[in-house]
């Protein structure tokens, strides 16, 4: 991932009066409405009395290729969500995720048995969650000029980026297609779907969009990948490379998981990228527990490098025990465990 | 703090190796280190578990309560280790992998292993009832086994 300073020469518009003047960018913006027409995402409709609008924005990224060079120019309606009121707007969000102990479990057994792993990707893919509760929506700012549609409210058919139920919507649509092609949901893990026929088994486990195909049955496999395109819009399938920013690579010896990528982006963060390397996450003889006269330090990043720790040891269990112990920390810390 | 990221400076490109192995097998191992907090004396224990051969998943994490003795925190690793590897095993299950030996959690405590396989009531370890119990059922329903291994 590279950041804004790296990307100055491309300009990241502000607003989106601002991107319509550049046609790279007025064609993320057309792509975008486009795809939420298409997904009938709202209906245009007099705001009724008594109900309020939440805001919308448009967000503009740069998504690069491997290689740093540019691969899309990318344009998002996002919902304010922030503004919307618990059980008025919505109520019930939660929407359960893959955990990475699955994902390793099905790698193992993968290797194991040489069975193929995949990889899908849903494009847009909370425009097709459907919403339940009835949500209203200013007009998109691109929008708001045009007369004939001055007086109207987009009243959300779908869920959209940004508002609190669209994970929720999102997984509940798509539970509901797996169950559809006979998957049953794992009790053990919600994201993961399996089917078992002629003996053989699929396994399938979904994390929001992304998606990992495993098992001992091409045909089926095969199949479901044609079911799932049929459903929803599908970037082309292939091989499983990356699964939340971990690199997964397959050679003669097995599957290797890391998060190559991550760590000079953590060091440069933290200024480490020169220090001198330790041979041990931790000193043997450390101590624990709360000692006076510590001098308190800047609370925020210490709980955000502690959150980076964390999710880097999802391929480093070497420094488990090390991220256990600064993670005791996290609510009154002090400048010596920060030096430990 | 640093000293993590040191660390890692020095093992860039460390990450997770899944290779066949030719066995078929779920396996954990236990340790736990007792009173290792100055302050509150809480013990700190961790396990790790391997499907057939590989590392899938690990923990460790200071408990919750106070440990009276060094058996005592072992027990309490060992009773989220047995809840670990079950719940691999239903996993396993759900995906037709069946597996006919016990699974194997390997401890280094011995006091902690004698306490899971007898089924009399010390004075010293009463307290610890709800773990005891759960891990004997385990146990007597051939869940799993716990072999003893020498610590370093």
């Amino acid at each position: 991932m590279l950041t804004v300073n790296q990307l100055s020469n491309i300009s990241i518009p502000s607003n989106v009066q601002e991107a319509l003047t550049d046609p790279a960018w007025a064609n993320a913006v057309n792509e975008e409405m486009q795809a939420l027409q298409k997904n009938s995402t709202w209906e245009l409709v007099s705001l009724p009395e008594g109900k309020k609008t939440i805001g919308c924005r448009w967000v503009f990224t740069v998504k690069l290729k491997t290689d740093g060079s540019i691969d899309r120019y990318k344009a998002r309606l996002v919902a304010k969500g922030y503004t919307q009121k618990y059980d008025m707007d919505y109520t019930e969000t939660f929407a359960p995720v893959a955990k990475l102990d699955t994902i390793r479990i099905l790698i193992s057994i993968a290797t194991n048995r040489e069975w193929p792993l995949k990889q899908f990707d849903v494009k847009n893919t909370f425009l097709n969650g459907d919403l339940e509760e009835e949500v209203y929506m200013d007009l998109p700012p691109s929008m708001q000029c045009k007369s004939e549609t001055r007086s109207k409210v987009c009243c959300l058919k779908k869920s959209l980026y940004g508002l609190k139920q669209s994970p929720r919507a999102w997984f509940g649509r798509f539970s509901s297609a797996m169950t559809a092609f006979n998957y049953k949901q794992s009790n053990a893990n919600h994201t993961l779907f399996i089917k078992h026929q002629n003996g053989k088994v699929t396994a399938f486990i979904v994390y929001v969009n992304d998606m990992v195909l495993t098992g001992d049955d091409p045909e089926e496999m095969q199949l479901l990948q044609e079911h799932l395109a049929a459903a929803f819009e599908m970037k082309s399938p292939g091989q499983l490379r990356y699964f939340l920013g971990n690199e997964v690579t397959r050679s003669a010896h097995g599957i290797s998981m890391s998060q190559r990528k991550y760590m000079p982006n953590l060091l440069t963060e933290t200024g480490m990228l020169a220090c001198k390397p330790a041979s041990t996450p931790m000193d043997i003889n450390h101590k624990l527990g709360v000692f006076p006269n510590q001098v308190p330090t800047d609370m925020g990043r210490y709980q955000q490098l502690v959150g980076q720790l964390i999710y880097l040891s999802h391929t480093r269990p070497d420094i488990a025990y090390a991220v256990s112990v600064v993670s005791q920390f996290m609510h009154d810390l002090a400048k010596n465990i920060c030096r430990q | 703090m640093n000293r993590i990221l040191r660390y890692l400076k020095g093992t860039p490109g460390k990450g997770l190796l899944f290779s066949k192995h030719g066995v078929s097998s779920i396996e954990g191992y236990t340790d736990a280190n007792w009173a290792g907090d100055q302050t509150t004396r809480k013990s700190t224990s961790g396990y790790f578990t391997f499907v057939n051969g590989n590392l899938v998943t690990w923990h460790s994490k200071k408990q919750k309560v106070v440990a009276r003795s060094s058996a005592e925190a072992e027990f309490r690793g060992m009773a989220h280790g047995v809840c670990e590897l079950l719940w691999i095993q239903r996993v396993l299950t759900e995906l037709g992998i069946h597996y006919t030996d016990p699974m194997t959690l390997h401890c280094d405590n011995k006091a902690a292993i004698f306490i899971a396989h007898n089924p009399v009531q010390h004075d010293r370890t009463k307290h610890v009832e709800i773990n005891r119990h759960f891990i004997k059922e385990k146990l007597d329903q051939k869940l799993i086994q716990f072999p003893f291994v020498q610590s370093a």
